[in-house]
């Protein structure tokens, strides 16, 4: 089990975002998480990401277990985040160029060694799926590039510090359909090595790509399953009607 | 009914007047200002041509025929300000960085009242305390026969226009979208790093126009600079020279002068020239803020 949250409780100020979560997620699988807007999915990722606590306000109960260890025990705040890839909503290119944009993290924790980033700069464009596009002008700003391919970009700057969980946070909300195609293929192949937790709006796309599926709302896990099994024969009234274009 | 309607209307149409008029009374307050400054400089402009004004380095308005040049003060203007941007700008990126990014909020609580109220303080105030610090630590401590100089006014300069550039360089890398430090502090990078590669270069537009910003401020600030900057007709050669900046020309010698003679005009001249200064630094942030 890679990911075990243990009675997760997340308040922001004086609202509750997160009432006692119970989740696994596990090694080389994609599990995916869908629910209404504002049901707390987003709060989620960032507190595996250790990210949420730089809210004002923010406050947690319960354990995030990475590998049986508490990450928020652990004093190595910037070491987690690495661990815990997160890419948001919105494709974000830094005002750097490409090469730069991927190498952001790793120059930051690895050093300055040339050959290294090179090496991880391609590595991670690849792996990305994003190379073949890009090889020829890795030196020109990021901000060029269109909408998926700045997504794929921001996929390559989180394998790029070699996180051992990638949290993806709605990654394909404002792009169009073939890019999404593109980034679902991807997170397909990514998910032989690591662990994936894919926050998504669209239910279809929940089905194409998740090996099992959660289903949140108003903070609290309603239900969870193999994906086939939560589409098919949901148990709760709540999953029914949401799936059924009910509940949004 | 219908006369409530049209009463309505008429009120509309008022408030709609009187709302154009207000603005286009203040855009037409500077072309006021301006044509006056041009008609009564005109004479001189003229008479000597703009070359002989604005490069002449002698400045001898009595003398028969009057020498006009006031190239020194422009220098002199030039110098005390550029010299205040200088030293207040790593300053006051510096506090605005710290303002912005690392400051608990208690402490901003504190930091930015105290900045709006420096920027409240009579130039004359700023001034004063120079006069009576500053030159005397000079004249003591370096031990000078007088303690006025281009680099004294240049220092308080600094101090005046440095709540400018901490407020608006703040401001600007506020408005930095929240998606950029997420997506860089999600990668475990420090937040160091992520204001010095990220926060800096999408800022840099709303700091260089504090900087334009506090340049325009300096050029134009009176009082301070004619307190300490010694105010001598001589070419300032370093900044540890005495000069006299247009500002405190104008201030110093406009009363003296007799109406409507070459000298008076002259100082409008001058007083053209430090306004066409200060237009063309504001015009040059518009542009900039447009993109």
């Amino acid at each position: 089990m890679a990911v075990c949250i243990n009675n997760l409780n997340v308040w922001l100020g004086s609202a509750q975002i997160l009432k006692d979560i119970n989740l696994q997620f596990k090694k080389q699988r994609i599990t995916a998480i869908v629910g209404p807007s504002g049901c707390g999915k987003t709060t989620l990722l960032r507190s595996i990401n250790r990210t949420a606590e730089l809210e004002e306000g923010f406050r947690c109960s319960g354990k995030i277990l990475l590998n049986g260890k508490n990450i928020y025990q652990s004093r190595d705040v910037s070491g987690i985040r690495r661990k815990m890839g997160l890419v948001l909503q919105t494709p974000v290119a830094l005002p750097l160029s490409i090469k730069e944009n991927v190498i952001f993290g790793a120059r930051y924790c690895r050093g300055k060694n040339k050959q290294e980033l090179d090496e991880i700069n391609e590595r991670c464009l690849k792996q990305a799926g994003l190379w073949e596009e890009v090889k020829n002008k890795l030196n020109k700003p990021a901000a060029e590039l269109s909408g998926g391919q700045k997504q794929r970009l921001s996929i390559a700057r989180v394998l790029a510090v070699e996180p051992e969980v990638l949290l993806l946070d709605e990654p394909c909300s404002s792009l169009d359909p073939a890019s999404t195609k593109v980034i679902e293929e991807l997170l397909i192949q990514l998910s032989r090595q690591l662990t994936v937790v894919l926050v998504t709006h669209n239910l279809f796309q929940a089905q194409r790509v998740a090996h099992d599926t959660i289903f949140m709302m108003e903070g609290t896990v309603v239900e969870r399953g193999p994906t086939g099994v939560m589409f098919s024969n949901p148990q709760k009234q709540e999953t029914r009607a949401f799936f059924s274009g009910l509940i949004w | 009914m219908l006369e409530l309607q049209t009463q309505r209307q008429l009120v509309n149409l008022l408030v709609k007047l009187i709302c154009l008029t207000v603005s286009a009374c203040t855009t037409l307050l500077l072309l006021a200002i301006a044509a006056f400054m041009v008609a009564e400089s005109l004479p001189v402009w003229s008479a000597l041509g703009p070359l002989k004004i604005i490069a002449g380095t002698d400045w001898s308005p009595l003398a028969a025929p009057p020498r006009l040049g006031i190239g020194t003060m422009i220098l002199s203007t030039l110098w005390v300000a550029l010299g205040a941007v200088l030293l207040s700008a790593p300053l006051g990126f510096a506090g605005a960085i710290f303002l912005a990014e690392f400051a608990p909020p208690w402490l901003a609580g504190i930091i930015r009242p105290v900045l709006n109220i420096l920027t409240g303080i009579p130039s004359v105030v700023y001034g004063f305390v120079g006069a009576a610090v500053l030159i005397k630590f000079f004249e003591v401590s370096f031990n000078m026969a007088s303690g006025e100089s281009l680099f004294c006014a240049s220092l308080i300069l600094t101090v005046m226009v440095l709540p400018y550039i901490v407020t608006n360089s703040e401001s600007a890398l506020r408005s930095v979208p929240r998606e950029y430090r997420q997506a860089a502090l999600a990668l475990g990078v420090s937040k160091q790093y992520l204001t010095l590669r990220v926060l800096l270069p999408l800022a840099k537009k709303g700091l260089t126009g504090a900087l334009v910003l506090a340049f325009g401020r300096a050029a134009g600030e009176t009082m301070a600079v004619l307190m300490l900057a010694g105010n001598t007709m001589l070419l300032p050669t370093s900044w540890f020279s005495k000069g006299e900046p247009l500002s405190a020309l104008i201030a110093l010698e406009l009363g003296t002068s007799v109406v409507g003679s070459a000298h008076y005009q002259a100082l409008f001249a001058a007083g053209l020239v430090l306004l066409i200064l200060v237009i063309c630094i504001n015009l040059f942030l518009t542009l900039l803020k447009r993109g």
